[in-house]
């Protein structure tokens, strides 16, 4: 594609790794089509979508990097694309908006973070949903060069903010809640378990009782029987011999 | 070397199912000692960091993230709206994620599925050169081009299909 290998040098592992952009718009494209194709000749066809195509990704420096992706550099050739052909087909409707949605403060943060919230966003290409197509988590290198230090400074920065820490009590109560109800739950089904316990002792007691009982039964019917037919052996007649009064 | 330790919840339910070792990753358990897996959360949040990420944030965000529009929930909603603020004012070397939406400029909506056929046709076109060549060329001088020679795509190469742009 017209690159010396210098600049194939100086290539990340994101450009090494998805060797044609071609075929990555084009899987976009396709998704996107199965996506839409439902609504084809639904009075939806001509109504926004619910959520709108979208990004989701991690920064050391997010200004920067949202900087990056304004100028489309060193940015994404999906949303790129679609934002120049966009802007080609309806000049000055539509554009790629921008925001920093979550601020992190812990290093194990970094990858889980863009993770779950690329996911709950949808926006992988897989399912029309948004324009990542490099799999979320794996291109945080950046988060190498935050230290320790900076880490902490971050966690204080969080905790000074009195917004974050409203969220979080909010957060922490339900959190409370949640414990709280799931123990209940816990102590209730402990305290079914020993009466579970005796009902099944109980039970097992009423099947063998049971079990005597219908062998009792049993017994019973088969001496009364011989006792009829034997009743009719030795004395034929006494039934029939009603006294004659 | 200590080996590390992982809980014994994470074993039992891994003898269980793949399904009930996700949820056992995500799941928080005070009570076994043995793990070494976030040690450090009592102080702070609790769970994992997955957890703590969502905790700070506004949970109208999160549902607009969800299913929904943050670009118009923030400026429709108060809540949003300030929260959205607050996270974008911080320090700019702050670490972050971010988010970005295709909508249009002045609804702050989505393109509807009519117009996103359209531009699937175009981009398809762009992406099998030689197509419709001023289309082309029109689409990679529609953002910085200063860094892309426009005989580039007189050629049939494509701005957005090159490595790094």
């Amino acid at each position: 594609m017209g690159i010396d290998e210098t600049d194939r040098d100086k290539l990340n592992l994101q450009h090494k790794i998805i060797r044609d952009h071609r075929d990555q718009v084009t899987e976009f494209l396709n998704r996107l089509e199965e996506r839409l194709e439902p609504l084809h000749g639904c009075p939806e066809w001509n109504q926004p979508l619910q959520s709108p195509l979208c990004e989701v990704g991690y920064s050391s420096n997010p200004h920067t990097r949202l900087a990056q992706h304004r100028v489309h550099q060193n940015s994404n050739c999906n949303m790129n694309l679609a934002e120049a052909a966009c802007a080609v087909i309806f000049p000055g409707r539509f554009k790629v908006w921008e925001a920093v949605v979550s601020r992190l403060w812990q290093q194990d943060q970094v990858m889980i973070g863009e993770i779950t919230l690329t996911c709950l966003a949808q926006a992988h290409i897989t399912n029309g949903g948004g324009f990542n197509y490099y799999p979320a988590g794996y291109n945080n290198d950046g988060a190498l060069h935050v230290t320790s230090a900076d880490w902490l400074n971050f966690t204080q920065l969080m905790i000074g903010r009195p917004r974050f820490m409203e969220i979080k009590k909010v957060e922490t109560e339900k959190v409370e809640e949640q414990k709280e109800s799931l123990q209940r739950r816990i102590e209730e089904y402990d305290n079914l378990k020993p009466r579970n316990k005796e009902l099944e002792e109980l039970l097992k007691v009423i099947q063998e009782k049971d079990l005597i009982l219908n062998e009792a039964a049993l017994d019973y019917i088969t001496d009364l029987l011989l006792i009829h037919i034997l009743d009719e052996i030795l004395y034929p007649d006494t039934e029939e011999s009603t006294p004659q009064q | 070397m200590c080996p590390r330790q992982t809980g014994n919840y994470i074993q039992q339910a891994l003898s269980e199912s793949r399904v009930s070792l996700a949820s056992a990753l995500t799941r928080e358990e005070p009570q076994d000692k043995s793990s070494t897996l976030n040690p450090d959360d009592e102080h702070w949040f609790v769970g994992g960091p997955d957890r703590r990420v969502l905790a700070t944030m506004e949970e109208k965000v999160i549902r607009h993230m969800i299913n929904g529009n943050l670009a118009w929930a923030s400026r429709a909603i108060p809540q949003v709206r300030s929260y959205m603020e607050i996270v974008r004012n911080m320090d700019a070397n702050h670490p972050a994620v971010y988010m970005q939406l295709l909508i249009d400029k002045s609804t702050s909506l989505s393109p509807t599925p009519e117009e996103l056929h359209q531009t699937i046709r175009t981009m398809r076109d762009y992406v099998s050169p030689p197509g419709d060549k001023q289309t082309a060329i029109n689409i990679d001088k529609a953002f910085n081009s200063s860094g892309w020679d426009g005989q580039r795509t007189q050629k049939g190469l494509r701005k957005y299909l090159c490595y790094g742009n």
